[in-house]
Protein backbone atom coordinates (compact mmCIF):
# COMPACT_ATOMS: atom_id res chain seq x y z
CA UNK A 1 0.00 0.00 0.00
CA UNK A 2 2.20 2.73 -1.29
CA UNK A 3 0.73 6.36 -0.79
CA UNK A 4 2.25 9.58 -1.12
CA UNK A 5 3.74 11.21 1.98
CA UNK A 6 0.72 14.29 1.02
CA UNK A 7 -2.15 11.31 0.74
CA UNK A 8 -1.49 9.66 3.97
CA UNK A 9 -1.05 12.83 5.89
CA UNK A 10 -4.53 14.14 4.72
CA UNK A 11 -6.45 10.38 4.92
CA UNK A 12 -5.24 10.50 8.62
CA UNK A 13 -6.10 14.10 9.43
CA UNK A 14 -9.60 13.10 8.02
CA UNK A 15 -9.46 9.68 10.00
CA UNK A 16 -8.32 10.87 13.17
CA UNK A 17 -10.71 13.85 12.91
CA UNK A 18 -13.92 11.77 12.05
CA UNK A 19 -13.39 9.14 14.41
CA UNK A 20 -12.42 11.32 17.68
CA UNK A 21 -16.11 13.11 17.00
CA UNK A 22 -17.84 10.65 16.34
CA UNK A 23 -16.87 8.68 19.31
CA UNK A 24 -16.09 11.07 22.32
CA UNK A 25 -17.05 14.29 20.35
CA UNK A 26 -13.61 15.82 20.91
CA UNK A 27 -12.23 17.86 17.92
CA UNK A 28 -8.97 17.17 17.24
CA UNK A 29 -7.18 19.07 15.32
CA UNK A 30 -3.30 19.39 13.43
CA UNK A 31 -1.08 19.37 16.79
CA UNK A 32 1.71 22.18 17.71
CA UNK A 33 4.79 21.09 18.38
CA UNK A 34 4.96 22.54 21.74
CA UNK A 35 2.34 20.76 22.51
CA UNK A 36 4.15 16.74 21.34
CA UNK A 37 3.85 13.85 24.05
CA UNK A 38 6.64 14.14 26.32
CA UNK A 39 8.68 12.17 28.52
CA UNK A 40 7.04 14.11 31.56
CA UNK A 41 3.86 12.01 31.24
CA UNK A 42 3.18 7.82 30.28
CA UNK A 43 1.72 7.55 27.10
CA UNK A 44 -0.97 4.40 26.28
CA UNK A 45 1.00 3.14 23.44
CA UNK A 46 -1.78 1.28 21.00
CA UNK A 47 -1.39 -0.55 17.64
CA UNK A 48 -2.96 -2.65 15.15
CA UNK A 49 -1.71 -4.76 12.82
CA UNK A 50 -3.24 -4.58 8.83
CA UNK A 51 -2.84 -7.64 6.67
CA UNK A 52 -4.37 -7.12 3.54
CA UNK A 53 -3.74 -5.65 1.16
CA UNK A 54 -0.13 -5.41 2.77
CA UNK A 55 0.86 -5.54 6.00
CA UNK A 56 1.42 -2.56 7.75
CA UNK A 57 0.76 -0.74 11.60
CA UNK A 58 -1.45 1.84 12.64
CA UNK A 59 -0.89 3.10 15.87
CA UNK A 60 -1.92 5.91 18.60
CA UNK A 61 0.12 7.32 20.98
CA UNK A 62 -1.70 9.08 23.95
CA UNK A 63 -0.55 10.81 26.91
CA UNK A 64 -2.13 9.05 30.40
CA UNK A 65 -4.05 12.64 30.76
CA UNK A 66 -5.93 12.46 27.56
CA UNK A 67 -6.54 9.00 27.65
CA UNK A 68 -8.17 9.08 30.83
CA UNK A 69 -10.38 12.28 29.79
CA UNK A 70 -10.94 9.93 26.13
CA UNK A 71 -12.31 6.88 28.02
CA UNK A 72 -14.34 9.56 30.13
CA UNK A 73 -16.11 11.24 26.89
CA UNK A 74 -16.53 7.94 25.47
CA UNK A 75 -18.23 5.98 28.46
CA UNK A 76 -19.59 9.37 30.12
CA UNK A 77 -18.04 8.49 33.49
CA UNK A 78 -14.67 9.59 35.46
CA UNK A 79 -11.47 7.15 35.05
CA UNK A 80 -8.53 7.24 36.89
CA UNK A 81 -5.30 4.94 36.41
CA UNK A 82 -5.43 3.29 40.00
CA UNK A 83 -8.95 1.42 39.12
CA UNK A 84 -9.71 1.64 35.46
CA UNK A 85 -6.21 1.37 33.61
CA UNK A 86 -7.07 -1.91 31.93
CA UNK A 87 -10.47 -0.40 30.48
CA UNK A 88 -8.71 2.76 29.47
CA UNK A 89 -6.64 -0.15 27.93
CA UNK A 90 -9.96 -0.99 25.51
CA UNK A 91 -10.89 2.25 25.10
CA UNK A 92 -7.90 2.93 23.26
CA UNK A 93 -8.01 -0.71 21.46
CA UNK A 94 -11.11 0.50 20.16
CA UNK A 95 -10.89 3.86 19.03
CA UNK A 96 -7.28 2.19 16.95
CA UNK A 97 -9.38 -0.34 15.48
CA UNK A 98 -12.11 2.63 14.59
CA UNK A 99 -9.40 4.34 13.42
CA UNK A 100 -7.75 2.07 11.35
CA UNK A 101 -10.96 1.02 9.35
CA UNK A 102 -11.42 4.50 8.41
CA UNK A 103 -8.37 5.31 7.54
CA UNK A 104 -8.41 2.57 5.23
CA UNK A 105 -11.55 3.46 3.57
CA UNK A 106 -10.04 6.62 2.98
CA UNK A 107 -7.13 5.55 1.30
CA UNK A 108 -8.68 2.51 -0.45
CA UNK A 109 -10.19 2.06 -3.89
CA UNK A 110 -14.39 1.49 -3.29
CA UNK A 111 -13.96 -2.29 -4.66
CA UNK A 112 -11.08 -3.16 -2.38
CA UNK A 113 -11.36 -4.98 0.81
CA UNK A 114 -8.75 -4.78 3.68
CA UNK A 115 -8.38 -6.50 6.78
CA UNK A 116 -7.50 -5.66 10.47
CA UNK A 117 -5.76 -7.44 13.06
CA UNK A 118 -6.54 -7.35 16.78
CA UNK A 119 -5.36 -4.16 18.73
CA UNK A 120 -2.64 -4.59 21.51
CA UNK A 121 -2.07 -1.43 24.30
CA UNK A 122 0.32 -0.83 26.74
CA UNK A 123 1.38 2.03 28.62
CA UNK A 124 4.99 3.30 28.21
CA UNK A 125 6.28 5.43 30.99
CA UNK A 126 8.93 7.18 28.77
CA UNK A 127 7.87 8.04 25.43
CA UNK A 128 10.88 9.07 24.09
CA UNK A 129 13.54 6.45 25.09
CA UNK A 130 10.63 4.05 24.68
CA UNK A 131 10.07 4.64 21.68
CA UNK A 132 8.44 1.48 20.07
CA UNK A 133 7.35 3.33 17.06
CA UNK A 134 10.19 4.66 15.84
CA UNK A 135 10.06 3.19 12.80
CA UNK A 136 6.51 4.90 12.09
CA UNK A 137 5.42 7.85 10.33
CA UNK A 138 4.13 10.10 13.14
CA UNK A 139 1.19 12.51 12.77
CA UNK A 140 0.85 15.02 15.38
CA UNK A 141 -2.94 15.82 16.52
CA UNK A 142 -4.07 17.77 19.63
CA UNK A 143 -7.51 17.67 21.45
CA UNK A 144 -7.32 20.99 23.90
CA UNK A 145 -4.11 21.49 23.74
CA UNK A 146 -2.69 17.92 24.32
CA UNK A 147 -1.00 16.46 21.64
CA UNK A 148 -0.99 12.65 20.27
CA UNK A 149 0.44 10.94 17.77
CA UNK A 150 -1.37 8.93 15.12
CA UNK A 151 1.36 6.59 13.25
CA UNK A 152 1.11 4.40 10.06
CA UNK A 153 4.16 1.55 9.38
CA UNK A 154 4.09 0.32 5.90
CA UNK A 155 6.10 -3.72 5.94
CA UNK B 1 -37.16 -7.90 23.04
CA UNK B 2 -33.67 -9.66 23.21
CA UNK B 3 -30.42 -8.48 21.69
CA UNK B 4 -27.50 -10.05 21.49
CA UNK B 5 -23.92 -7.89 20.98
CA UNK B 6 -21.21 -9.21 20.17
CA UNK B 7 -17.61 -7.87 20.00
CA UNK B 8 -14.24 -8.47 21.99
CA UNK B 9 -14.25 -5.10 23.10
CA UNK B 10 -16.28 -3.99 26.05
CA UNK B 11 -15.98 -0.79 25.13
CA UNK B 12 -17.84 -1.19 22.36
CA UNK B 13 -20.51 -3.57 23.50
CA UNK B 14 -21.18 -0.50 26.04
CA UNK B 15 -20.90 2.02 23.72
CA UNK B 16 -23.86 -0.10 21.32
CA UNK B 17 -25.44 -0.82 24.01
CA UNK B 18 -25.74 3.19 24.97
CA UNK B 19 -26.33 4.12 21.06
CA UNK B 20 -29.45 1.47 21.48
CA UNK B 21 -31.12 2.44 24.35
CA UNK B 22 -31.34 5.45 22.73
CA UNK B 23 -32.76 4.13 19.73
CA UNK B 24 -35.41 1.94 21.30
CA UNK B 25 -38.46 2.74 23.49
CA UNK B 26 -39.51 -0.46 24.32
CA UNK B 27 -37.54 -3.01 27.43
CA UNK B 28 -34.66 -4.49 25.67
CA UNK B 29 -33.02 -7.32 27.69
CA UNK B 30 -28.76 -6.98 26.39
CA UNK B 31 -26.79 -10.58 26.11
CA UNK B 32 -23.34 -9.37 25.45
CA UNK B 33 -20.94 -12.20 23.86
CA UNK B 34 -16.42 -11.28 23.20
CA UNK B 35 -16.80 -13.52 20.63
CA UNK B 36 -18.37 -15.13 17.44
CA UNK B 37 -18.48 -18.86 19.47
CA UNK B 38 -20.07 -17.41 22.83
CA UNK B 39 -22.42 -15.50 20.57
CA UNK B 40 -23.28 -18.39 18.91
CA UNK B 41 -23.87 -20.43 22.28
CA UNK B 42 -26.24 -17.68 23.41
CA UNK B 43 -28.23 -17.85 20.55
CA UNK B 44 -29.00 -21.42 20.82
CA UNK B 45 -30.53 -20.78 24.07
CA UNK B 46 -32.96 -19.37 22.24
CA UNK B 47 -34.96 -15.93 22.15
CA UNK B 48 -32.50 -13.10 20.61
CA UNK B 49 -34.74 -10.72 18.64
CA UNK B 50 -31.26 -9.01 17.23
CA UNK B 51 -27.66 -10.20 16.53
CA UNK B 52 -26.25 -6.87 16.52
CA UNK B 53 -22.03 -8.56 15.82
CA UNK B 54 -18.31 -6.85 15.04
CA UNK B 55 -16.34 -8.32 12.39
CA UNK B 56 -12.89 -8.89 13.85
CA UNK B 57 -12.81 -10.90 16.86
CA UNK B 58 -10.89 -13.63 18.26
CA UNK B 59 -11.34 -17.43 18.31
CA UNK B 60 -14.37 -16.77 15.71
CA UNK B 61 -15.14 -13.49 13.97
CA UNK B 62 -17.66 -11.98 13.18
CA UNK B 63 -18.28 -13.17 9.40
CA UNK B 64 -18.13 -17.34 10.74
CA UNK B 65 -20.75 -16.51 12.98
CA UNK B 66 -22.91 -14.74 10.54
CA UNK B 67 -22.08 -17.57 8.05
CA UNK B 68 -23.30 -20.36 10.88
CA UNK B 69 -26.26 -18.78 11.59
CA UNK B 70 -27.71 -18.71 7.95
CA UNK B 71 -26.60 -21.77 7.96
CA UNK B 72 -28.47 -23.08 10.54
CA UNK B 73 -32.47 -24.06 10.30
CA UNK B 74 -32.83 -23.52 13.65
CA UNK B 75 -30.95 -19.53 14.05
CA UNK B 76 -31.28 -18.44 10.27
CA UNK B 77 -34.13 -16.17 10.84
CA UNK B 78 -32.33 -13.87 13.37
CA UNK B 79 -32.19 -10.59 11.88
CA UNK B 80 -28.49 -9.62 12.03
CA UNK B 81 -26.69 -6.31 11.87
CA UNK B 82 -23.13 -5.37 11.46
CA UNK B 83 -20.67 -2.61 13.08
CA UNK B 84 -17.34 -3.01 11.98
CA UNK B 85 -14.48 -0.77 11.47
CA UNK B 86 -14.03 -2.93 7.79
CA UNK B 87 -17.04 -1.76 6.92
CA UNK B 88 -16.35 -1.05 3.02
CA UNK B 89 -18.32 -1.41 0.14
CA UNK B 90 -16.98 -4.80 -1.00
CA UNK B 91 -17.03 -5.85 2.56
CA UNK B 92 -20.34 -4.61 3.32
CA UNK B 93 -22.15 -6.91 0.20
CA UNK B 94 -19.95 -9.72 1.13
CA UNK B 95 -21.91 -10.03 4.51
CA UNK B 96 -24.94 -8.94 2.98
CA UNK B 97 -24.71 -12.24 0.37
CA UNK B 98 -23.88 -14.29 3.84
CA UNK B 99 -27.30 -13.13 5.90
CA UNK B 100 -26.62 -9.52 7.44
CA UNK B 101 -29.33 -7.35 7.17
CA UNK B 102 -27.54 -4.27 7.86
CA UNK B 103 -23.76 -3.37 8.20
CA UNK B 104 -22.40 -0.47 9.56
CA UNK B 105 -19.24 0.92 9.26
CA UNK B 106 -17.65 2.16 12.93
CA UNK B 107 -17.78 4.79 14.09
CA UNK B 108 -21.37 4.82 14.74
CA UNK B 109 -23.75 7.18 16.95
CA UNK B 110 -27.21 6.88 18.41
CA UNK B 111 -28.62 8.52 14.68
CA UNK B 112 -26.61 5.98 12.65
CA UNK B 113 -27.97 2.80 15.06
CA UNK B 114 -31.58 4.28 14.82
CA UNK B 115 -31.12 3.91 11.12
CA UNK B 116 -29.70 0.65 11.20
CA UNK B 117 -32.43 -0.38 13.56
CA UNK B 118 -35.26 0.76 10.79
CA UNK B 119 -33.72 -0.92 8.31
CA UNK B 120 -33.66 -4.33 9.79
CA UNK B 121 -37.25 -3.70 10.76
CA UNK B 122 -38.62 -2.66 7.49
CA UNK B 123 -36.85 -5.72 5.36
CA UNK B 124 -39.07 -8.21 4.69
CA UNK B 125 -37.80 -10.93 6.88
CA UNK B 126 -37.39 -9.10 10.14
CA UNK B 127 -38.23 -9.40 13.24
Amino acid sequence: MQLSTVSMAEAMKAAVSEVFEAMAFMEAMEGQPENAPTADEPVFYTRLPIYKPSQALVGLVVPQSLALELAGAMMMRDFNMDDDEFEVMDVLSEVANTLAGSLLTNVMPDGESFELGLPECRVISDCITGKEWENSEEYLFEINGTGFYATWESA
Amino acid sequence: MKILIADDSGTARMFIKQCLEISISEDVEFLEAANGQEALMLLKVGGVDLLVTDLNMPVMDGRELIRRVSASPKLNGTPMMVITSSGNEARKQELLDLGAKVVLRKPVNPMKISEGLEAVLTTPEGW
